[in-house]
């Protein structure tokens, strides 16, 4: 008797147990979260490099392939001379890239893009190539909003 | 040893700790000096806090206290202390705060059990103990038991994210409703044990969901002892911003599910996400270090005179001018690491 009583509360305590083990999986309408980020060390080298002359409003994102700069144009900051900054400096921390994108927007809105290959960047540097040269290996698109 | 000490005991580390670095870099067998510090600063904690709550033996306690103290590393530690035999007084777990609720179940689950448990460390190799579970006493020891009744696994970077964890206790939740510990019993009737327990422990968190678990909606919760408010990122990334923040510090921490720090950006930073997020990675704008702390960081005279120049620019000269400080500069110093 005492067993069969210990073998109903048993089916009874599983039964419980996977409803609302299957609630939970029914019911867990969790947005997408992002649990595997890798977070690489270059972002923050090219960062303090940002902040260091003033670029507080900035985003980083390093790739293999590509290294992207977004950026909030401060005030009392020439744009051209902040691009050219950036460009050396993406190219110190993170030679190996192929391009450097630069996203710069101002008082949060976008405008200008600036793209060019990193290896262009270094040749300048190397003095390979001339500035004017330079200048016209550089891609620069308006604002697409 | 230590990995084992942390899963057992995770729910008694109540310290902070804040190693982003070392979360980064992983615990890694070879660690560094300072790593070593840090780690032996809090397996000396959770030591204590063993002892203090009467869970092992003083005997036991200073065997393991005397083997940190004479270790110049995490490997030495790992070594010194795998030929030891730690007794464990089960009924002073199950009587602390954090396990009453779900004391009956584990008590249910894994008394009277002989269990070995495998922990996959970051260079692939595997950690072998085992627990000989005896009513009110575990024995633990390392190596395999021949005929165990339930075999736990676990890797390093869970067992690390549950001790770096803000609330240990939730993250060994966290990982034992993921999965990221996984148990299994051998034999049918062991195996329908555990998955009963496995069933009830979503069920567990049905009604008692973590702290850390994120919704769309921003959520009040405590992290670090303060009132903050949990969000997710435009990337789907979550993050703890402080209520009672610093005017002008608007710093904002990244977190795992476990609670962990694993990097800061800025709410404004978040803004600028926010415009387009197509082309970004998750880790886009996450940044090993504050803001504050970098902003601090910059005291080199170079920057100084790169800014000048950058004020000044008028013409393709200075242009050429501030790319070649920059380079040298930041080749130089890769951008100030590790000041």
């Amino acid at each position: 008797m005492m067993k069969r009583k210990g073998t109903i509360i048993m089916f009874t305590a599983f039964f419980v147990a996977l409803v609302f083990g299957l609630l939970y999986e029914m019911c867990a309408t969790n947005p997408e979260v992002e649990e595997n980020i890798e977070i690489r060390e270059e972002n923050t080298q090219l960062y303090a490099a940002l902040v260091a002359v003033g670029i507080e409003d900035a985003i980083v994102d390093i790739t293999d392939e590509r290294a992207l700069i977004r950026f909030n144009l401060p005030n009392n900051l020439n744009k051209e001379a902040t691009w050219y900054y950036i460009m050396s400096a993406s190219a110190a921390i993170a030679p190996e890239t192929d391009k450097i994108i630069i996203q710069t927007y101002e008082n949060y809105e976008r405008r200008e893009e600036v793209t060019v290959n990193t290896t262009d960047v270094i040749a300048l540097i190397n003095g390979s190539i001339t500035m004017e040269e330079f200048q016209k290996m550089l891609k620069v698109s308006d604002s697409k909003n | 040893m230590i990995l084992l000490f942390v899963l057992l005991f995770a729910p008694y580390y109540g310290g902070t700790l804040t190693s982003v670095n070392a979360q980064q870099n992983g615990m890694s067998s070879s660690t560094s000096a300072v790593n070593w510090e840090e780690d032996k600063e809090t397996i000396l904690k959770v030591l204590n806090k063993v002892k203090s709550k009467e869970i092992i033996s003083d005997k036991d306690y200073e065997k393991i206290r005397d083997a940190l103290e004479e270790s110049d590393s995490l490997d030495a530690f790992i070594s010194s202390v795998d030929s030891l035999t730690v007794e464990v007084y089960l009924e002073r777990v199950y009587e602390s705060q954090s396990f009453k609720i779900i004391a009956g179940i584990v008590k249910w689950t894994f008394g009277n059990e002989k269990i070995n448990i495998y922990i996959t460390l970051e260079n692939g190799s595997v950690l072998k103990f085992c627990a000989d579970v005896q009513d009110a006493v575990a024995e633990l020891k390392e190596g395999e038991l021949p005929n165990p009744t339930i075999n736990i696994y676990a890797n390093e970077g869970t067992l690390r994210s549950i001790m770096e964890s803000d609330d240990p206790f939730t993250a060994l939740q966290v990982a034992l409703i993921d999965g990221d510990i996984k148990y299994e019993g051998v034999g049918i009737a062991n195996a329908v044990k555990l998955a009963l327990t496995s069933t009830l422990s979503k069920a567990y968190g049905f009604f008692n969901p973590s702290p850390f678990e994120v919704t769309d909606e921003a959520k009040e919760i405590k992290y670090k002892g303060e009132e903050a408010t949990l969000k997710l990122s435009p990337k789907g990334v979550r993050y703890v911003e402080f209520q009672s923040g610093i005017e002008g510090n608007d710093d904002v921490i990244i977190i795992d599910k476990y609670g962990c720090e694993r990097g800061y950006t800025t709410k404004r930073n978040l803004k600028l996400m926010q415009t387009d997020t197509e082309e970004l990675t998750p880790a886009a704008g996450i940044y090993t270090k504050p803001l504050s702390e970098l902003k601090a960081e910059n005291t080199f005279t170079e920057v100084a005179e790169i800014r000048r120049l950058m004020r000044e620019m008028r013409n393709s000269t200075t242009s050429i001018s501030i790319m070649n400080k920059t380079f040298y500069f930041i080749m130089k110093t890769k951008a100030f690491s590790h000041i």
